[in-house]
Order: structure tokens, then sequence, then C-alpha cells
């Protein structure tokens, strides 16, 4: 049974189309995550779920009734807020129970829930605190409280952890996902960090210009990126792009790489060859991710002499600049057999785990 | 050069500092010295006045000007000093003032925290409002007053000036709210909060500072308004503006009693000092502080 059913959503502010076509289905428990640049339509998309804001085209299902017309007063939903939104004039415990007051839960019962989630979120002893009086991670703790206390059908966070820390962004993240474990209950949750995604989402809906681009779990976005955009968005330091030809050798077809020592040919797999068979362009974008692309040991089959620009370590792993078809590519190896800028190495490519776009329209070949 | 001061900053050389305060103090005395007239002449006799020096102080004091200016000064015809005016101010003045910033609060917030189709308009036109000059609003007032039932009475006077200040009040309160995060209201509404609870519960509360800025403003310009008084009341229902005027312009004897004109506006003058002094105390800065990111 679907929590949450969007069909064919779209939202125009006057003239400006912001939501083209949004179609998303999400099952009872999951953990739904919305990713992608800064103004993309995440928030107005949560916030029509929300009943916040009026939907232009489409139906939005909470629970298998239409919501469209419904108030968030009438939707069984939780929502927390970039910003936290706490209102500065109740403390934490007014803040956590004005959602039941509102809703007229008799006050007994009241101060029973507003316990239970200071317990939860280990914020018992700031109950009496004004916000003012909290520090960041505070204030997004007691946040999460006000929907918890509610107990919804559905939580809605709209970047919850970009205001924090780099430190703490990662402990409340951790914590975010234990809360789900134990919840279960389904969750939309927007952001623009790429990491916070792939950690916490069941499925991740890649958005941009208005569009999904894609909707898949972590792996499927990862390894099979429906598009270049998704390739390039998903993956940090991000996939390589290399534009090349193609060529046939012995039946088989190979894309040509050149590091400035002339062109070598990189074979690729039977099912890839299929594909550009089928394609019949000789002019396609190589995704590699820099992970794939690695120095060559002597079993190493293809390899290619590459001049390396730039050494960045980062402590466990240390990336490798150079330059493959006059395009900036980043190689990824071990600290312990890290070349010095400037040297020259051969480098092994994993083509089986490659992908390939078409150059013009940005589509994901093979 | 100068030593270092408190907070730091350098503050030029002795002669600027004495330039400084010379010119601070001539401002106050310059100020403050009709003040100090004032209160002076209103404790003397009239014997005093007309001997001594303007600004020498009374002896002995006496309180024969007060005690006439409230009971017994002549306002035109009847001889029953400014007391009575004085509560008719305070009839209309208040529910007028607290009417006009509840108001002007409630709209303030309908503008921006939930806006609707035509919402700029309308607030153009209230803004159009707060330049609309006093006199044009005479005759049509005049004219739905009578409509109304309501013409020459406190109570017409209470809905001239609601009216008339709504535009302002508006004007301070939404531009006071659209620096609370809009945020907050969004959380309110999914908390399950509609249009008054919201407003009850998260914005007046932080509208404190907004409300007393209301507070002074409506205050100083209904307890001082003259024209809508005189224009719009008459005889027994006048404010003490009004009655003020008659007083210090009826003399039965032919002579000024400077004491008692004096004393009479101190008395008028008094609740308009009264009311910066207590509302100006809850001028709180940084309510918000906490709403958001801090
Ligand atoms: N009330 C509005 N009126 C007109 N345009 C709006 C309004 N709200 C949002 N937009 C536009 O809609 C687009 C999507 O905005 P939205 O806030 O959903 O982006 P976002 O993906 O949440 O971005 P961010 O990551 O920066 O929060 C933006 O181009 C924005 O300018
Ligand atoms: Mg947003």
């Amino acid at each position: 049974m679907a929590v949450l059913n969007i069909e064919n959503v779209s939202k125009s502010f006057g003239d400006t189309e912001v939501l083209k076509d949004i179609n998303i289905e999400m099952a009872e428990g999951e953990f739904l995550i919305l990713v992608g640049p800064s103004g993309c339509g995440k928030s107005t998309l949560l916030n029509m779920i929300a009943g916040l804001e009026p939907i232009t085209h489409g139906d939005i299902t909470l629970d298998n009734l239409r919501v469209n017309e419904r108030s968030p007063r009438e939707r069984n939903i939780a929502m927390v807020f970039q910003f936290y939104a706490l209102y500065p004039n109740m403390n934490v415990r007014r803040n956590i129970s004005f959602g039941l007051k509102m809703r007229k839960v008799p006050k007994g019962e009241q101060a029973t829930i507003v316990d239970r989630v200071a317990k939860m979120l280990q914020i018992e002893n700031l109950l009496d605190r004004k916000p003012a009086q909290l520090s960041g991670g505070q204030r997004q703790r007691v946040a999460i409280g006000r929907a918890l206390a509610r107990d919804p059908a559905l939580f809605l966070f709209d970047e919850p952890l970009s205001n924090l820390d780099a430190k703490l962004r990662v402990e409340m993240r951790t914590e975010l996902k234990q809360l789900h474990q134990r919840l279960k209950t389904a969750m939309v949750y927007v952001t623009h960090d790429q990491i916070e995604a792939m950690t916490l989402g069941d499925r991740i809906a890649v958005m941009h210009e208005g569009k999904v681009q894609q909707l898949g779990t972590p792996r499927e976005i990862y390894d099979s990126p429906a598009n270049r955009y998704v390739a390039g968005f998903i993956g940090s330091p991000a996939m390589n792009f290399i534009t090349c030809d193609l060529a046939e050798r012995d039946g088989r077809r190979v894309v040509q790489l050149d590091s400035g020592k002339g062109p070598v040919d990189i074979e690729l797999t039977e099912a890839q060859s299929a594909a550009m068979a089928n394609h019949g362009q000789s002019k396609i974008v190589l995704g590699l991710r820099p992970e794939h692309l690695a120095p060559a040991r002597e079993s190493d089959g293809q390899s290619l002499d590459c001049v390396i620009d730039v050494v960045e370590p980062t402590g466990p792993d240390t990336y490798l600049l150079t330059r493959i078809n006059d395009t900036y590519t980043t190689a990824r190896c071990t600290p312990s057999v890290a070349p010095a800028a400037g040297d020259s190495i051969a480098l092994t490519f994993d083509i089986e785990r490659a992908v390939f776009f078409d150059a013009e329209s940005d589509k994901r070949i093979a | 050069m100068a030593a270092a001061t408190e907070d730091g900053i350098q503050r030029g050389g002795l002669i600027a500092r004495v330039l400084i305060y010379g010119v601070l103090i001539f401002a106050a005395a310059y100020f403050l010295l009709p003040l100090y007239v004032m209160l002076t002449t209103s404790f003397k006799t009239l014997g005093q006045i007309s001997g001594g020096s303007l600004l020498s102080l009374p002896s002995p004091w006496s309180t024969e000007g007060w005690s006439a200016a409230w009971s017994s000064a002549c306002t035109g015809g009847d001889c029953t000093g400014l007391h009575q005016y004085f509560w008719n101010s305070v009839r209309f003045t208040v529910p007028a003032v607290l009417l006009s910033t509840l108001f002007g609060a409630i709209n303030g917030y309908a503008l921006t925290k939930w806006r609707f189709r035509g919402s700029e308009l309308i607030f153009a036109l209230l803004l159009g409002g707060t330049f609309v000059p006093f006199q044009m609003f005479l005759l049509p007032m005049a004219n739905v007053l009578g409509k109304l039932g309501l013409a020459n009475s406190l109570a017409g006077l209470t809905l001239v000036h609601t009216v008339y200040g709504i535009a302002f009040t508006t004007l301070f309160c939404r531009n006071y709210y659209v620096s609370i995060p809009d945020e907050l209201v969004k959380a309110a509404r999914i908390d399950g909060a509609g249009f008054f609870s919201t407003f009850r519960y998260v914005i007046l509360p932080l509208s404190t500072p907004i409300l007393m800025v209301c507070i002074i403003w409506q205050f100083t310009q209904i307890w001082n308004d003259f024209l809508f008084g005189v224009v719009f009341t008459s005889g027994g229902s006048h404010p003490i503006t009004v009655a003020l005027n008659n007083l210090v312009n009826t003399s039965s004897t032919g002579i000024k009693r400077y004491n008692v004109d004096m004393a009479g506006a101190i008395i008028t003058a008094l609740p308009t000092l009264v009311v910066y002094m207590v509302a100006g105390r809850y001028f709180m800065r940084g309510l918000t502080a906490g709403a958001v990111k801090g």
C-alpha cells in the first residue's frame, strides 16, 4: 500500500513552471530522498505534500486519500524545517506540545508524549529552556521532537541538517537513520548533500530543472545513472566524462584515448559493444568514476601511460589528476602507491564499470 | 592625544570634547527651559507672576493654579475645570488606541503571512491612507457619522480615530512582520493552527516592540488631536485639547491667569509623557532570537 502517491504533479508560480510532471510512489516505511541543486524545486514539492503550497496540476494522495484541497491540519504529516522554526516565545516543552494542544489532545496525554519524545532524543534536561538558549544541534533535535510528538503517517524533512557544522551533521545523520529504523514511519527527506542522500535513502529521486531525472535505490543511481546529469551529481569526486571516438577492431568496439602520447585503444565488453553498435554514433562520452581508474599493476591488461599533473592526498585515498583526451581526469589510488606530481605512470581502466552517454542528448547508452 | 576610552574609540582632544558638550548642553537647555518656565509658573500665585522674574522659583509654592485648572476654571460657559474633559479624552483615546493597534496587527499579519490575490494592492491602498490629510476626512466623515447616528458622540470620535489610525498601525506592523520568518507560520500550520490561533500563540507574543510603537504613536496622535475633536463633538463631550483651548481663551475677569493656563497645559500633556515612559520600557529588541539559526 502506498503511503504517498504523487501523480503527474506540476507547479507554476505565475508564468514560471518550477515543477514538471512529477510521479513518485512511496511504500510504507520507506525513506525517500529528494536531492538536487539549489532552486530545482525540492522545497516546493515538499510544501505541496504538506499542504503549504497549492497544486497547479496533478494529484497527491496520502494513505489512498486525495488531499489536494486539504489543509496541512487535515493531512497526517509532520514536517521539520531547515531553519528549525521553533517558536521563540515558548520553551522546549511547549514547542513540542503545541501541535498536540492545537489538536486538543488532553493535557495529561500531552505530558506523557513530551516525556517519551524527550527521552528518545535525549533532550529531557532542556525541556524548560527557550530556543535562544539552545545550540544549533539541540534546536534541531527539538524541531525533530516536535514532529515526532504527532506520530504522523509521513515525516517531511526540508534540509534539516544543512545548518549544522560538519561533525554534528554526521552524528545527526546516523541518529536520524537509527530513528527511522526504530519508528519504521515513511519519511521524505530533502537535501542537496549527495552523501546524506546515499547514506540515508532507501530510494533517491534526483531532481534537476523541475523534473525527476531518476528515481531508484542508491546502488542503481550510483552504478547505473540514467543520464549524464545524475552521473555527475552523485559521487565525490565527480565521475570523469571523457569525450572519445569509437572504432572497431577484430569485431569488438574500442574507444580511443590519448594522454598526449598518441591514441591507445581500450576494448569494450561484449555487452557494451552491442549497445554501441545499436546506437550507431561514432562520438560518445565515456563516464568513469575515479575509483575505476587506478595505477596499473603488472597483471593488468589494458592501460594508458599518463603524466600526473596534480596529486591530492585526502587521507585514506590519494587522487591523481591527469589529462586524457584534453579533459582533466581524476584517478584514485592508495597513498602507498601514489606517484609524485610530474611522474608518468600507467593507469588501468575498469572498463566493465564504465558507462556511456550520447554526446548530444546526455542520455545513457550503456 | 586622548587616552583610550571605555569602548576603545578615540574621541579627539579636549577642545573638541568641550565643544561637543557645550552644544549638547545648550540644546538641552533650549528645549528644557520652556518646560521649566511652565512648571514654575504653574506653582506661583498671580501676584508672584506679575511681580517676580520669569525664571525665579515660586515662594511659597502654591497649588492654587492646579486645583483651579482641574476643577473650577471656566472653559467657555461652564466653570468646572478640565477634569470632565480629561476623562472624555481617556474614554475615546484608550479604546481607539487599542482597537487601531489590534486591527493594524491583524492586517499586518494577514498581509505578510497569508498573502492572497490582491494583497499587494490592498497594502498600497492602505499606504495611501497614511498620506491623506486630516482635512480631507472632515466632510465625508461627518456625513457618515450622521448616517450612523454617532454625530457629536464619543463613540463617533472613537470610530474616526480608529479608522484613521489603522493605515499607520498596519504599515508599522507589516514592516515588522516581514522580518519574522515565514517558516514559523508554516510550522504552526503544520502543527494544526489556523489563522487566528497562529496569530494568538505565535505572532502576537513576538510583537511586543511593534505594539508598543503603535501604542505610543496612536496615543500621541489621538490624545493630542484637536481638529477631529472640535469638528465631531460639541459642548460637554469635547476632548481635553479643545477644552484647554477654551480655558486659555476664556477670562471672566479680563486678567490672564498664567498659573491656571500652565497647569492646564501640563495636565493635558501629562498622559502622553506617561505613555512614553511606561511603553518605552517594553521596546525590547531581539525577541525573535532563537527562532531561526542564531
Ligand atoms: N513563492 C514563490 N514565487 C515565485 N517563485 C518561487 C516561489 N517559491 C519558489 N519559487 C521558485 O521556484 C523554484 C524552486 O524553489 P525551491 O525553493 O523549491 O527550490 P529548492 O530546490 O528547495 O532549492 P534550495 O536547495 O535552495 O532550497 C526556484 O526557482 C524559486 O525561485
Ligand atoms: Mg529548499
